[in-house]
């Protein structure tokens, strides 16, 4: 294929893409010209530039489509449901004959391959709905086109069909392929440059390290450009490879249009954070799953119109698709605002599979239930529908998200619809990790599993490592935590002097399973560059892939799941312990700023109301009517002192100190307050333990590091629930 | 994929009573010839570094240009001991629809010319695993050089067959807490 039609290819399949976001927007907005505009000249380049290639089959269809298009800007035709169809079969058919073209270099001339039905339909859309439109002195010329058009229709009627499943399952076929466009990235030549000369520069950096020795005064200095370069090169290059999500996001609409229809449903689709920006091969990953949740979304999720309307809600339903950044992952949420997940017919469901045993089904929350629906073979689907329900889902979505480190969450509500939360990571390439010493082998262990790491003394192994068989188990915190000792899960060989020092441990979590990694040492946090292993050596599924360390040496790189599978540790719930009842409060909840401000009295504030932590010595704090205020950045702050650390500050002030307060900024709605605090303590997630009743008027207490907190709500605007939503 | 040029040279050769250049290797006391087209570099010594609970004819991983590459060890694939001694570590040159891999031998010996007619056929009283990865043997002055086929030691075809499975040591598994 010459590099004429290649380009040709690529450009067309851009083109045919916006013309497939226009087609669907043009349903919404009917009256938008510009839409049409677009995607007419859409269909127009690519008759103009099929003429010249040469491929006669594409240029008829085009043709046609042109004419249909024509006549729609000249408002001789009017937008209707039918009319879209009839685009959105055109733009299917062009795509299946760009596709042919891309596979085999020709666009196929045998007499299946004849769009005679497709140009025929687009034809009758021309004609059929003239009428209505067009003055009487042109009704004759189109009656003649409809006539003709007959004709031919029955002539090619055996052909035809055969055609349109061809083109069908070819449009199918590019559709799962996101139509070819994977193998090429449009990058801006401002960023092409720049790596271009960060290149240069590094060739110049290499010839002078090349020709200085070791001994050489400017050794050092040279290190350090290298790695300056080498950073910035890294950058342009992972900046290079960002893609909007919106490029992820724009094949949904069509998508949801087609399913709609087919399923009966009334549903619209909206979608924020479109510029959110993720790595080309993350965004490869992401895109089976996503479509998967959000057929789910519409099949499963939103309820047929009649049931809605019943429900109280709007005939249509919505499915939104929000993608945005939280520390260093992206997170896109596929939110429906449909029936729900019924939580009972989970239960059953997963009885009936024999899933979960009666016992277990028993003791599980609402929210452990929901997890169920992971589980390899769980369909809720009372039927099978051609859409989904065939008992192959969300396992494969989890699977498939949990390829790239990321991880899957579902959140329900009965009636007021689902929210699934798939979190990856900006790039896969360069992990933040932390490099840990086994036996004189180095691992590493991704940041993103590790909780925290403790160090054992050798004096304190005892009371603290408890033994049931050959099973350790560590308090930590007043739980038992399972120990899995590394050297010994890989059958390394120990030296036994090695095995009498101090232990190191790093508590892992990953799948919901918990527990304590011993090594021999844990060393530096260190961001690696990850190698994909050889199929021999993940096939074992222990090591994800490895990695060179800054010392040249290699590091194989932990899959915190798989270690935890091979020791036997299973995921909490399963455990039927009362010693795992606080898990679900470190794990679930939302997150607080502890701190004090009565003496000895703690106090949580929601951590999103917090806008920030200042410190400000106590002659800024100024009184107006008794009231404390501080001028904060051109605003001014009341002061919020339940605990009288001003009164307290202020007579230290008199004697001449210049003592300094911890103030917290917080923020309701477009209002900002300081409060005074005596410390801030820490930040914990939790959610509240009970309404205390006894006390006064229904203060929300959680119990964090064994100490009674009092949570302060009177800053949020919302209930805690909407939080999240909002 | 061979080009065109590859072709003729082919033909050239075969004219010439079908010479064709060996690098020759050495592991323990026998020698071994692959296709010096099949190389794609000899990095030398280099100790591999260990993978736990990997296959036995695996003895690790090495770096190479940006790669981490799983190193076939010849030795344990004929089932000799393994030594302490130095290792040579060769990078086999891409084979379609294969991975790329290492080899670590004893030593890595030079550039030897060969023609077909020198070749001999595997006898049939070969044990399995050694017909399955030599192609024949070489009549040499002193001795036999015994031709390797390279890509049946890419380690993925290695792990297809049954051959390899059972290693001398057998697998350590030592996840002794697992009931």
């Amino acid at each position: 294929m010459d590099d004429l039609t290649k380009e040709f290819l690529a450009e067309s399949q851009e083109g045919l893409d916006r013309m497939e976001r226009c087609l669907t927007d043009l349903e919404l907005r009917p009256d938008d010209t510009r839409l049409v505009d677009e995607i007419f000249r859409a269909v127009h380049t690519i008759k103009g530039t099929t003429g010249f290639l040469g491929f006669a089959r594409l240029e008829r269809l085009a043709h046609a489509g042109e004419h249909l298009l024509g006549s729609l800007r000249e408002g001789r035709l009017s937008v209707t449901s039918d009319l879209i169809s009839g685009l959105l079969n055109l733009l299917d058919g062009l795509r299946a004959i760009l596709g042919l073209i891309e596979q085999t270099g020709v666009e196929g001339t045998r007499s299946g391959d004849e769009d005679g039905e497709l140009i025929a339909e687009l034809a009758l859309l021309n004609g059929a709905m003239a009428p209505e439109t067009i003055g009487p002195e042109l009704l004759h010329t189109v009656v003649d086109i409809d006539g003709g058009v007959h004709a031919r229709k029955t002539a090619e009627d055996s052909k035809g069909g055969e055609a349109s499943r061809v083109a069908s399952s070819a449009a199918e076929n590019s559709v799962r392929n996101g139509g070819g466009n994977d193998k090429t990235l449009r990058i801006d030549v401002d960023v092409l440059n720049r790596m271009m000369n960060l290149v240069g520069e590094l060739v110049l950096t290499r010839n002078q390290l090349l020709q200085s020795d070791k001994t050489a005064g400017n050794f050092p200095e040279l290190a350090q450009r290298l790695d300056s370069i080498t950073a910035d090169l890294r950058e342009t290059v992972m900046q290079a490879r960002m893609q909007p999500m919106g490029n992820l996001f724009g094949r949904f609409p069509r998508m949801v249009r087609d399913l709609a229809r087919t399923c009966g449903r009334n549903v619209r689709i909206e979608f924020s954070g479109q510029e959110t920006g993720l790595d080309k091969s993350l965004l490869e990953a992401i895109k089976d799953p996503l479509t998967h949740a959000v057929r789910n979304a519409i099949d499963h999720g939103i309820e047929a119109p009649a049931d809605r309307v019943l429900a109280g809600k709007p005939a249509e339903g919505c499915v939104r698709l929000k993608a945005f950044q939280q520390s260093g992952s992206v997170v896109v949420e596929v939110c429906d605002d449909g029936g729900g997940i019924p939580i009972e017919r989970v239960r059953e469901k997963a009885l009936e599979r024999n899933l979960v045993t009666t016992e277990q089904a028993a003791g599980m929350s609402e929210r452990e239930i929901l997890q169920l629906i992971f589980l390899p073979g769980f369909s809720t689907a009372a039927a099978v529908t051609t859409v989904s329900g065939r008992g192959v889902g969300m396992d494969v979505v989890r699977a498939n998200v949990e390829k790239v480190g990321g991880s899957v969450e579902i959140e329900s509500g009965r009636g007021e619809g689902t929210t699934l939360r798939l979190r990856v990571p900006l790039t896969l390439a360069i992990v933040p990790s932390l490099i840990v010493r086994s036996a004189e082998q180095y691992f590493a262990l991704p940041q993103n599993a590790l909780v925290e790491l403790v160090a054992v003394p050798q004096k304190d192994f005892h009371a603290l490592v408890k033994q049931i068989g050959s099973a350790e188990l560590y308090c930590l915190r007043e739980r038992l935590l399972p120990m899995v000792r590394l050297d010994r899960l890989l059958g390394l060989e120990v030296t036994p002097s090695e095995a009498s020092n101090n232990l190191s441990m790093a508590v892992l979590e990953a799948d919901g399973c918990r527990y304590g990694l011993v090594v021999d040492e844990l060393m530096s946090p260190e961001e690696i560059v990850v190698k994909p292993l050889s199929l021999v050596l993940r096939e074992k599924g222990l090591f994800s892939g490895a990695t060179v360390l800054g010392n040249g040496t290699l590091a194989l790189i932990l899959d915190v799941a798989a270690i935890a599978a091979r020791a036997g540790v299973r995921p909490v719930e399963d455990e039927s312990s009362k010693l795992d009842r606080d898990k679900p409060a470190m794990q679930a909840g939302e997150p607080f700023l502890i701190f004090e401000d009565r003496l000895q009295e703690q106090r949580a504030l929601p951590l999103d109301v917090v806008e920030r932590i200042e410190s400000v010595t106590v002659d800024r704090i100024e009184y107006v009517e008794g009231q404390p205020l501080l001028q904060y950045r051109g605003i001014l702050l009341p002061m919020k002192d339940d605990g009288g650390v001003l009164a307290e500050m202020e007579v230290s002030r008199q004697r001449g100190d210049h003592p300094t307060i911890t103030v917290l900024i917080c923020r309701k709605r477009d209002q900002r307050a300081g409060i005074v605090a005596r410390q801030v303590l820490d930040v914990v997630t939790t959610r509240a333990l009970e309404r205390n009743a006894s006390g006064n008027t229904g203060a929300e207490i959680a119990v964090i590091h064994e100490r009674l907190v009092r949570i302060d709500r009177s800053f949020e605007t919302t209930s805690p629930d909407c939080v999240g939503a909002a | 994929m061979k080009s065109r040029n590859d072709e003729i040279l082919d033909l050239i050769q075969k004219d010439h009573g079908d010479l064709g250049s060996l690098c020759s290797l050495y592991v323990g006391s026998e020698i071994f010839g692959i296709d010096t087209k099949k190389i794609r570099e000899v990095l030398g010594e280099r100790r591999p570094q260990r993978v736990p609970l990997a296959p036995a004819f695996v003895s690790g991983v090495v770096p190479y240009r940006g790669e981490v590459l799983a190193a076939v060890n010849l030795r344990s694939l004929l089932g000799m001991e393994s030594c302490n001694q130095s290792h040579c570590v060769l990078v086999m040159e891409d084979v379609v629809g294969a991975e790329r891999f290492g080899l670590v031998v004893d030593g890595v010996g030079g550039v030897v010319t060969v023609s077909g007619r020198m070749l001999e056929p595997n006898p049939s009283t070969l044990e399995a695993r050694a017909k399955w990865l030599f192609e024949g043997a070489y009549k040499m002055e002193e001795r036999l050089m015994v031709r390797l086929n390279p890509q049946r030691l890419c380690p993925s075809r290695l792990a297809e067959t049954a051959l390899f499975r059972t290693s001398m040591k057998g697998e350590t598994d030592a996840s002794l807490d697992r009931r």
